[in-house]
């Protein structure tokens, strides 16, 4: 296990989670979150590149419960860790086990290259730096599922994930580590559709990937 | 003739490159026209060979298109009052379907409305598809 820096968990994220926590009847004040917050705000400390890392303070059946449920279900929580209680190591092994299924940057080569091809048949001029973030982007964070990774007719590399049957949630890397993040959706109760984008900084990307974001 | 609307039941089929999709996932701007289209978005009337199967038409959409296609490029359904409802309903365009054949491509037809960048248009483009066909070799249709 190498450490390779923190990672923010935000409420947005947290947010993925409350809703698990809910169906499994787990209160609040049972799961803590790295080094403690209200807010969830705190910076955890890293401890498996690319995964998330929760820290359950209290070993109580309840806790136990969430682990075993999120650890069945790894989906959506690529790994949790327990890191207060040596007795959980043990399923820290077991989770990390059946989660073993990371979309990382290996991963994505192939399609990558596939689209490098794109862009020479079909004479679109392939932003390098671009190809040189989403790159940095996918390596450092592992995913629970495949990534839609597209070529724009632009030259720049964009990624969609869908964030409900409603909703999808797109950055396009413009490079330099600035990226376009964009979020389209379905109004409730009308079909009306609404969009909403900015461009930011590479590393200010906090939106939900399945349910769990992080960014270092 | 050159320059007459589509009928609403009928389908057009319109070209994508992979680069444009991901298994069933497709880019916003998969089905909307490139910059350098001006707004002219390019797609083959499929009903203009009446009395045939959807891939039979798309076997002569295939001989006469003139595109030069990848092998693992496709054709993606489209039903012309299906997108002119959702695309008025969802972001409040008025798209339109001709008819305006090329030589030999004679099922060109071209949809107007929607420009190259309008992100919200294309998520919904999307989701009118109705199947997916091979842009190269018949019958293997991925209806969903």
């Amino acid at each position: 296990m190498q450490i390779t820096g923190s990672y923010k968990l935000t409420d947005k994220a947290f947010g993925g989670f409350a809703g698990e926590r809910k169906n499994l009847g787990i209160t609040e004040p049972n799961l803590a979150v790295g080094a403690l917050s209200e807010n969830y705000d705190s910076f955890i400390q890293g401890v498996l590149s690319s995964h998330l890392h929760l820290v359950f303070v209290q070993p109580t059946a309840e806790n136990e419960a969430a682990w075993n449920a999120f650890s069945t279900n790894s989906l959506r929580v690529s790994v949790i860790r327990l890191a207060t209680d040596v007795r959980w190591r043990e399923y820290d092994l077991n989770v990390m086990a059946s989660s073993g299924a990371q979309y990382g940057l290996s991963s994505a080569e192939a399609r990558l290259d596939e689209l490098r091809r794109c862009a020479q048949d079909e004479g679109i001029p392939m932003n390098a730096k671009s190809l040189a973030d989403i790159r940095l982007f996918i390596g450092n964070r592992g995913f629970p599922e495949e990534l839609n990774i597209f070529l724009l007719d632009n030259g720049n590399f964009h990624v969609i994930w869908d964030l409900g049957p409603e909703e999808e949630y797109g950055i396009e890397f413009l490079g330099n580590r600035t990226i376009k993040q964009t979020t389209i959706r379905v109004e409730p109760g009308s079909r009306r559709v609404k969009v909403s984008s900015e461009t930011t900084n590479f590393d200010s990307v906090v939106r939900p990937f399945s349910n769990v974001a992080v960014a270092r | 003739m050159s320059g007459d609307p589509i009928p609403d039941s009928d389908e057009v089929a319109k070209y994508l490159s992979p680069s444009k999709y991901n298994g069933a996932k497709l880019n916003w701007y998969a089905l909307t026209p490139r910059e350098s289209d001006n707004g002219e978005n390019s797609c083959f009337w499929m009903d203009y060979f009446a009395g045939s199967s959807a891939e039979e038409q798309l076997t002569q959409i295939r001989a006469t298109c003139g595109l030069d296609r990848r092998p693992n490029g496709r054709f993606a359904e489209l039903n012309v009052d299906r997108v002119r409802k959702a695309i008025l309903e969802g972001v409040g365009l008025s798209t339109t379907f001709t008819h305006e054949p090329i030589g030999t491509n004679v099922s060109h037809s071209v949809m107007r409305g929607i420009s190259h960048d309008n992100e919200a248009a294309g998520f919904i483009l999307n989701r009118c598809v109705i199947a997916f066909h091979s842009a190269t070799e018949a019958a293997w249709p991925a209806r969903y």
